[in-house]
């Protein structure tokens, strides 16, 4: 009973952290997750922190951009976190290089050490489009030798296909 | 007709007194003053009233002759003189400039016309061009020019802050126009501390929506910066960067209410340190302590920032709502609404929005009502707000 009361009653407080190369589709994604959020927001000086209320969880996401220069500060905030988004463009073949070499580096990072990692392989409606196994194999998600559980989820973050799908996933995987 | 609880009597003041009192006033309270009765009325369209107020507001102006207008006209005509493309430019910045143009503020019409001559328009058109050929036609425009209209303070009444930013930090604009560095150089940061010039930065500017566009905005303000400042204790471009990043970290750290676990001046001097050892280099910790002192003092851009900005009620509302949204779940946003019952055409200024407190002065046609919102927050482990709301006719 207290089980199932927790269950439907507690709020859990989740701390997700998004990232991905510019243009991949981060911002599309955060905001179609981030509902009842109006068109006119109020001017705040800083970098993007949403907080979202998801099927009784609260997720806190972080949109830390690309900033290369200020690594150690955003590492600061990778403690604790519960669940790494990574979304990728799946239709920029050139750039999946880059991305790979990027996530690499963070998952480098002994903070985010065993975290889950879903990556959301962005702009499948494009034509040019990797798959989700396409993109598997070009992040090297199959060869990783770190101890996490991972998923890859064909996004179109635009209509918002796939993003709660990926989401309901990355839930189920910081709960075990 | 009495006036406050020591019942002082109107009739007894004299007008040079009432207009003395009155020219302390914002306009908008001026116009609520004289809805209250027929005396104060003919007292708030007393000439003198308003031409203090004019030049009040614009001191600088050498004041119009006034001929046939009186100074209310006058006042208020200037008043709306850059009222017309703001409203534009929010919604597309484009559009807010080709308004400008249009009305030959951006230099010679025709001039515009033949040295872009591939491209066909009518000139009566509103927005005739797709994005490119708009984007061509900005490359002609004189940046400077333009630079003027989004950074001075008269031009950008009532201008949303950050589509200045998302235009300036548009990779179209920057690669085909100069207007970015232009106005950079037009908020001069010369003599400076970074953390001072960040906040006259924020002034024009706000943060764009985006990482990817911040990190645009910042590059182009450290290189301005660096340029403008090159005696200072910092020698790089880089070290600019990383420090402005740091701040701007810390500023949202400190004063964004979704961050609830506050960083430390031990954290902050650490991991800047940190990060300014990746570019070589090292600074103070008292430098750094000093800053994260000041802006937990005070935020980078205050929320007053907005003050000023003329909304509809909708607007007005939902701008509240998203601000308080920050603060308290979902039930209480929904109070907001019915309470303001700002619906069709009234119009709202938010006079202030401090950090707990708002004001706001709704005037649904003609009937003068001050809307007090008082939010306290206390913050314990969960939220807890409470709200008084107090309408007062006037």
């Amino acid at each position: 009973m207290g089980n199932l009361f927790s269950l439907y009653f507690t709020k859990r407080d989740y701390r997700l952290v998004v990232l991905g190369l510019d243009g991949a589709g981060k911002t599309t994604a955060l905001y179609r997750l981030h509902i009842g959020e109006s068109i006119v927001t109020v001017p705040t000086i800083g970098f993007n922190v949403e907080t979202i209320e998801y099927r009784n969880i609260k997720l806190t996401m972080w949109d830390v951009g690309g900033q290369d220069r200020i690594r150690c500060m955003w590492h600061y905030y990778f403690q604790g976190v519960h669940g790494i988004v990574y979304v990728v463009d799946a239709a920029d073949r050139e750039r999946m290089y880059e991305a790979r070499d990027e996530l690499e580096k963070l998952l480098d990072t002994p903070q985010l050490e065993g975290v889950p990692l879903l990556v959301l392989a962005n702009k499948m409606d494009q034509p040019q489009s990797l798959s989700v196994k396409e993109v598997v194999s070009e992040l090297g998600l199959d060869q990783m030798k770190w101890g996490r559980t991972w998923h890859v989820e064909g996004t179109i973050a635009t209509e918002g296909k796939g993003v709660y799908e990926g989401l309901d996933w990355l839930i189920g995987s910081m709960k075990r | 007709m009495r006036w406050g609880s020591e019942g002082l009597t109107v009739h007894v003041v004299t007008s040079e007194t009432v207009v003395e009192v009155l020219s302390h006033l914002q306009p908008a309270d001026v116009s609520a003053v004289s809805r209250t009765c027929r005396l104060l009325y003919q007292v708030t369209q007393l000439e003198p009233l308003w031409r203090v107020l004019y030049q009040k507001r614009w001191p600088t102006e050498s004041p119009p002759i006034p001929t046939r207008k009186d100074w209310k006209t006058l006042y208020i005509e200037r008043s709306l003189k850059w009222r017309l493309w703001t409203p534009q430019f929010n919604q597309d910045p484009l559009k807010g400039l080709w308004h400008l143009h249009m009305e030959g503020k951006l230099g010679p019409k025709r001039q515009t016309i033949t040295s872009c001559g591939d491209i066909t328009y009518n000139s009566h058109q509103e927005a005739p061009l797709s994005r490119t050929d708009m984007l061509k036609w900005l490359s002609t425009l004189n940046p400077d020019v333009v630079a003027d209209y989004l950074t001075s303070s008269e031009t950008t009444a009532g201008i949303n802050k950050r589509e200045i930013a998302e235009f300036i930090t548009d990779p179209d604009v920057i690669e085909r126009t100069q207007i970015a560095t232009a106005v950079m150089k037009k908020i001069n940061f010369g003599g400076l501390s970074i953390e001072a010039a960040l906040r006259r930065l924020f002034r024009t500017v706000s943060m764009p929506g985006t990482g990817q566009r911040s990190g645009i905005l910042l590059n182009m303000f450290s290189q301005t910066y660096y340029q403008e400042n090159p005696q200072e204790d910092i020698k790089e471009q880089d070290q600019v960067y990383t420090l402005t990043w740091s701040i701007i970290v810390l500023d949202t750290d400190l004063h964004s209410p979704k961050i609830r676990r506050k960083m430390s001046v031990a954290t902050f001097v650490n991991l800047a340190q940190q990060s300014m050892k990746l570019t070589g280099t090292h600074v103070p910790d008292r430098f750094l302590s000093d800053i994260y002192s000041n802006i937990k003092k005070q935020p980078l851009s205050k929320l007053e920032a907005v003050e000023g900005n003329q909304w509809n009620a909708g607007e007005a509302v939902s701008v509240v709502t998203n601000w308080l949204s920050k603060w308290v779940t979902g039930d209480t946003v929904k109070r907001v609404n019915p309470k303001l019952d700002a619906t069709e055409r009234q119009s709202a200024t938010v006079s202030h929005l401090g950090s707990s407190n708002i004001r706001f002065h709704v005037s649904p046609y003609g009937t003068a009502r001050n809307v007090n919102l008082q939010s306290t927050i206390r913050t314990r482990r969960n939220c807890t707000t409470h709200y008084k709301w107090t309408k007062e006719r006037k």
